[in-house]
């Protein structure tokens, strides 16, 4: 099992996507804080605006709110939060995810492995790893832009609570690192990257939500008030938590991103073990 | 008696109603050179598939060092196989798309890798990313890429497509290098039937997925090799004649046929003495049948 985490690794690095999505996502990070700035004059009514909708409405397409919440400056913390609620940070992995989980059969390497190895299975949790690894890698990176672009554009960099930036970061590592699987187990299960690619950017722009409102009214009339479907799905999740999660609340996401993830390698190796390499 | 290295009984492989593969006995023996022969659509490439762990039979087994069914998984990791064409990273050297295989393995040693791109006559290209190298060098590295973890059984298919005369003969001398010094088995299928009568010590022939003979090259090369053909009545009347004058390699192939296989200068003194023995004798020739013309025969018809 660790060597094919270390082949997928490997791999990973010297694949071009993988510092191509990472450039864009710090040059995305750095005009997006310079239209923020540029946003100024309208900020208090964003914020007003931004709290209502936040309550009420939950918008089509990826939309990012930006509050201060404490002194009129604007912290890490703050940053963070508007940009992965508005899940800026879940469009660049869900497309790394998609090209990594299915470069070795879009390249037919597949081919050189899959019918050497004891387990095919082992090389889907090796992806896994992988993609684990970069979801780290892409908050940790994007945390470090953030900061120094609000020190270039701000001219300050603050934090913010430390402690709640930590826990809240590490929560929606988890719950992020269980979408990137979501989206993994679409492509071996589809094997068509154009298709998978669509889905998953529809999710993180939450078009997904014509479907949800469908299934809540299903079920509202089956006589179950005030179910809301997009609050069960890892994309809700990651909209949801609050940069300030209470215990309940957390392990709620813990435990939701535990289950698709577990849940995602099982359909993974499932479908992997049975099905023909072509 | 060389031991039996890779067995089949029965291998099905069928797709809805079609049955790629039927019902294949085969057998390869340890350090043989196997030439998989067929017509396009044969079922070469499933079989070789089912071999390689790539695909699971419909029903049938396999025997493979020994091993058999759940305890395959075992040995798996001593087969190396190219099917079809090389799957590389285009935007990877050959250095890094071997190194990634190395990895899989668990092979730590120096040099390995590099040791592999002299094997397959890559040593100079193996930081030039794949995406700049031509047919001839990815069939290379896609043997060079089932190299990786000394296998004891390589499966090749088709390495020779498309590749231009120096690269047939490249990839020729790879593989006879490979059964000569490494003693592998070898299980090579290919089109360009005189290529792979240059290399292989035994011969199976597959058509719409059934397998139709397994023959070693002395057999193949038997039916295929100059004789003497002799047409007459009746055969046997000709064995006196032909022992009086010291012919030891003919053969009565069926109530019409005698084949001689040697002294072929001879056919007139043996028209000669034929006919002083008043056998009378319908049609006599020197003839030889092409390796492509038994094939056909043996599969019915135009291309291979």
């Amino acid at each position: 099992m660790s060597r094919a985490i270390r082949m997928d690794l490997y791999k990973m690095f010297k694949m071009k996507s993988f510092y191509v999505i990472l450039i864009v996502m710090a040059a995305v990070t750095l005009w997006s804080t310079g239209m923020i700035k540029a946003e100024m004059k309208d900020v208090d009514e964003q914020q007003s605006q931004s709290i209502e909708q936040e309550e009420e409405v939950v918008n089509v397409g990826i939309n990012v709110g930006v509050s201060s919440q404490s002194d009129g400056k604007f912290t890490l913390m703050d940053f963070a939060f508007g940009n992965i609620q508005g899940k800026v940070i879940a469009l660049f992995l869900v497309i790394f995810s998609v090209l990594f989980a299915s470069s070795d059969n879009t390249t037919g390497y597949i081919k050189n492995i899959g019918g050497q190895v004891s387990r095919r299975s082992m090389l889907i949790i090796s992806k896994a790893a992988g993609l684990l690894v970069y979801t780290i890698l892409l908050f940790g990176i994007y945390l470090l832009v953030q900061l120094v672009s609000n020190g270039i554009i701000f001219g300050y960099m603050k934090l913010g609570n430390v402690s709640d930036l930590l826990s809240y970061i590490g929560l929606q590592i988890w719950l992020h690192f269980a979408f990137a699987l979501i989206c993994m187990a679409i492509a071996y299960i589809v094997k068509n990257n154009v298709f998978t690619m669509i889905v998953v950017i529809s999710m993180c722009a939450n078009l997904m939500i014509i479907f949800y409102n469908g299934i809540d009214k299903i079920i509202e009339k089956a006589g179950i008030e005030g179910f809301h479907m997009i609050k069960y799905t890892i994309t809700g999740r990651i909209a949801m938590l609050s940069s300030q999660a209470s215990g309940n609340e957390a392990a709620g996401a813990l435990v939701a991103g535990t289950v698709v993830i577990v849940a995602m390698l099982i359909v993974g190796c499932a479908v992997f073990e049975k099905r023909d390499i072509v | 008696m060389s031991e039996i290295l890779l067995q089949t009984k029965g291998l099905t492989k069928q797709y809805g109603r079609h049955c790629a593969v039927d019902q294949v006995n085969l057998h390869i023996k340890k350090g043989a050179v196997y030439g998989f022969i067929g017509r396009n659509g044969a079922g070469k490439t499933t079989f070789l598939k089912m071999i390689s762990g790539l695909s699971s039979p419909t029903s049938g087994e396999i025997e493979m060092f020994g091993y058999k069914e759940k305890e395959l998984s075992r040995v798996r990791s001593r087969i190396g196989c190219l099917i079809e064409e090389p799957g590389l990273y285009g935007n990877m050297s050959a250095f890094e798309n071997l190194s990634m295989k190395c990895r899989l393995f668990g092979i730590k040693k120096r040099d390995y890798v590099e040791q592999i791109l002299e094997t397959i006559g890559l040593k100079e290209a193996g930081k030039k990313k794949i995406k700049h190298f031509s047919l001839g060098m990815k069939q290379r590295l896609g043997i060079g890429l089932a190299l990786v973890g000394e296998p004891d059984l390589l499966v090749l298919d088709e390495p020779i497509n498309g590749l231009d005369p120096q690269g047939i003969v490249e990839v020729r001398d790879m593989i006879l290098k490979l059964s000569e010094e490494k003693h592998m088995t070898i299980i090579i299928s290919s089109h360009i039937l005189e290529e792979l009568s240059k290399i292989a010590t035994d011969y199976g022939i597959i058509h719409r997925g059934v397998l139709l003979q397994e023959l070693s090259r002395e057999e193949l090369m038997k039916k295929c090799c100059e004789r003497i053909e002799i047409t007459m009545d009746q055969p046997r009347q000709a064995v006196p004649i032909l022992d009086s004058m010291g012919f030891a390699n003919y053969q009565i192939v069926d109530s019409e046929h005698v084949f001689i296989y040697e002294r072929l200068e001879e056919s007139a003194l043996l028209n000669r003495e034929l006919n002083r023995s008043d056998i009378y004798v319908k049609e006599i020739k020197i003839t030889n049948e092409e390796l492509e013309t038994y094939f056909l025969n043996m599969t019915g018809g135009a291309n291979i």
